[in-house]
């Protein structure tokens, strides 16, 4: 700044040391202008100085937070409570204003470099890639809160490249949930579809030849034999032949597993194969437990035996199967089925009547419902006729 | 990952929970050139001409003090201005480099032992040279010049007689006043202010006094 000459009327000694004094002061900052770091020779400060403010105060002057330095150094954040006990901007400039060491201390601190300092500080080891680089890598390891990235990124202040909506992850995890559960139920569909037993009963219903049941199959009407029985399975349905793959499959691993062995003496009976699979089930209800699934498949091996053969002894043997069968599981409408139909084989219309009603009692599936509907009315009406037969004899 | 594009704030965020060298790297980076120039500047306070190899040191612990407690002082720090972490860097550096030396002089000294001057410096010289008196007179005349500043706080301010005093007796120069954030002004917003201040203050000191009438009868 230049001296503000004002010629003026003559002063009194007084304003003329004053006067003198703003001139002195004047003078000596534009002769140091260009050294502004050089020794304060302007005097002692001009009025009482309080004592100095913490270090962690003159930040309060450069827009930081303020800090305060404790005896070992250490910078420390200041509370509220402490700022209200601080300096206020103000009084930080007017205590710097007349204490020379704390306005060395703000120059030191936060002057800005000048070019001789900033060569200086450039040519320190410090300063170099290699230095910088080591001390990161020792930095990076020392101790620390681990974060998560949420947390991470909320710390930095960083708003994510693309905001989502805070729902956006909501939805998204309903939807991989909802995903995951009909993964979960399509898997599970397909491998209860793919089951030899479920594959044996599409087998059974794409080309049914006998009258007796197999658990788990639909209705399909019989068809007639076109094959010799027990010959070549070329023209066998290729579920079956895909059941038997499995079921082999699974017999490899564990050759005595008795629910392997029971399908496969299933696949025989589909196959018109009799005598291996009544030597398989009788085996298997020799050595327990007696199942009425077991009952059923071993009643059928014997019935069709009985048929292709005409063996009363197979059928009647298949009649003695169905009832113990019945017995453990009287609410079974294939058991009750097939009971009633090697009933009526065996003569026993009776029994196949009451049987029947049994059966219609317990059956939901509409075609087996209405197949056993005709059956019973076609029992029945023999039933008649030879009551009329009967009569007319009488 | 590694944000080299976030502010010092940003960046500083980071790596308090970081363990990743690559945003230290860049944290070190960006830190370096401030710690260095406060440590050397406090280690001229110190020594007169530091050696390179001194300043060094001091900037590591300067970063070793920012990590320690689980780098407390990163974590703690909360950004109050753009890149307001430099200021915390430029006290913490401060604070850090004289403590350095402290710790070197005092070992020196014997470690904790404090030596105290039998003596208070002015009980030792009871009759003032004459360098001594003229600093009295002049400290004297500087406070009449603050006590005139003072005077008329409508007219000047409490931060107008600071920037004056910061300006002619303490020998800032108006960018380093301005670069104060609490001058609120640019570096030639605060040359204004020094020049009404300087203005007002000699005419102050030569306005004629209203001549005293001798009471009367």
């Amino acid at each position: 700044m230049n001296d503000e000459s004002n010629p003026s009327s003559p002063l009194n000694p007084q304003e003329d040391a004053l006067k003198q004094a703003l001139d002195e002061l004047i003078q000596v900052r534009s002769s140091r202008a260009e050294t502004p770091y050089g020794d304060d020779e302007t005097g002692a400060p001009a009025g009482t100085v309080e004592p100095c403010p913490e270090l962690g105060a003159w930040l309060e002057l450069f827009g930081g937070e303020a800090v305060e330095a404790d005896a070992v150094g250490t910078a420390k954040h200041s509370n509220a409570a402490n700022l209200t006990a601080a300096p206020t901007l103000d009084a930080l400039l007017a205590h710097a204003a007349e204490c020379p060491a704390c306005a060395e201390r703000l120059r030191t601190t936060f002057a800005d470099a000048s070019p001789q300092e900033s060569l200086e500080v450039a040519n320190l080891s410090s300063s170099s890639p290699d230095w910088q680089g080591k001390l990161a890598a020792q930095l990076a390891a020392t101790p620390r809160l681990t974060l998560y990235p949420v947390q991470r990124n909320r710390a930095a202040g960083k708003t994510p490249a693309v905001r989502r909506p805070r729902h956006f992850y909501l939805w998204a995890g309903v939807g991989l949930a909802a995903s995951l559960l009909l993964a979960v139920a399509l898997t599970a569909w397909w491998r209860l579809a793919n089951t030899p037993e479920q594959m044996l009963a599409e087998a059974y219903t794409h080309d049914r030849i006998f009258d007796l049941r197999i658990p788990g199959a639909a209705f399909a009407d019989v068809t007639p034999e076109a094959h010799l029985r027990g010959g070549a399975t070329v023209s066998e349905p290729a579920r079956l032949q895909e059941a038997r793959a499995d079921i082999e499959r699974h017999l490899e691993s564990a050759p005595e597993d008795p629910h392997w062995l029971q399908l496969e003496a299933r696949s025989d009976v589909l196959e018109e194969k009799f005598d291996p699979a009544i030597d398989i089930l009788d085996r298997l209800l020799a050595a327990g437990p007696v199942t009425s699934g077991l009952l059923l498949d071993d009643a059928s091996a014997y019935f069709q035996r009985g048929v292709a053969t005409g063996s009363e002894n197979d059928r009647a043997t298949a009649l003695e199967r169905l009832r113990h069968a019945d017995e453990l599981a009287p609410d079974d409408p294939v058991v009750l089925f097939n009971e009633a139909v090697v009933m009526e084989d065996r003569g026993q219309a009776m029994n196949a009547v009451e049987t029947w009603n049994r059966f219609l009692h317990f059956e939901r599936d509409a075609r087996w419902l209405a197949d056993g509907h005709r059956r019973l009315h076609a029992l029945e009406l023999k039933l008649n006729q030879l009551k009329t037969h009967q009569g007319g004899l009488e | 990952m590694t944000d080299f594009c976030a502010s010092m704030n940003d960046l500083a965020k980071i790596c308090a929970h970081s363990a990743d060298a690559a945003e230290w790297g860049e944290f070190v980076r960006r830190c370096t050139p401030l710690a260095s120039l406060v440590a050397l500047r406090i280690a001229r306070q110190w020594l007169g001409s530091p050696s390179p190899a001194t300043v060094d040191d001091i900037v590591q612990e300067i970063f070793l003090k920012l990590c320690e407690q689980e780098r407390r002082i990163m974590r703690d720090f909360e950004p109050r201005g753009e890149d307001s972490f430099l200021g915390l860097l430029r006290l913490v550096s401060a604070s850090v480099a004289t403590d350095y030396f402290r710790r070197q002089y005092s070992a020196k000294r014997g470690g904790k032992v404090v030596t105290v001057p039998l003596l208070e410096e002015g009980l030792q010289m009871p009759v003032a040279s004459g360098r001594q008196a003229g600093e009295m007179r002049r400290s004297a005349l500087l406070a009449q010049l603050d006590s005139k500043l003072r005077s008329a706080p409508e007219i000047i301010g409490e931060r107008d007689r600071a920037f004056f005093w910061l300006y002619y007796r303490q020998g800032f120069t108006a960018e380093e006043i301005a670069g104060l954030a609490a001058s609120g002004l640019t570096a030639k917003g605060v040359e204004s202010a020094l020049r009404r201040v300087t203005i007002w203050l000699r005419a102050e000191i030569e306005r004629p006094k209203p001549v005293e009438q001798p009471e009367s009868g």
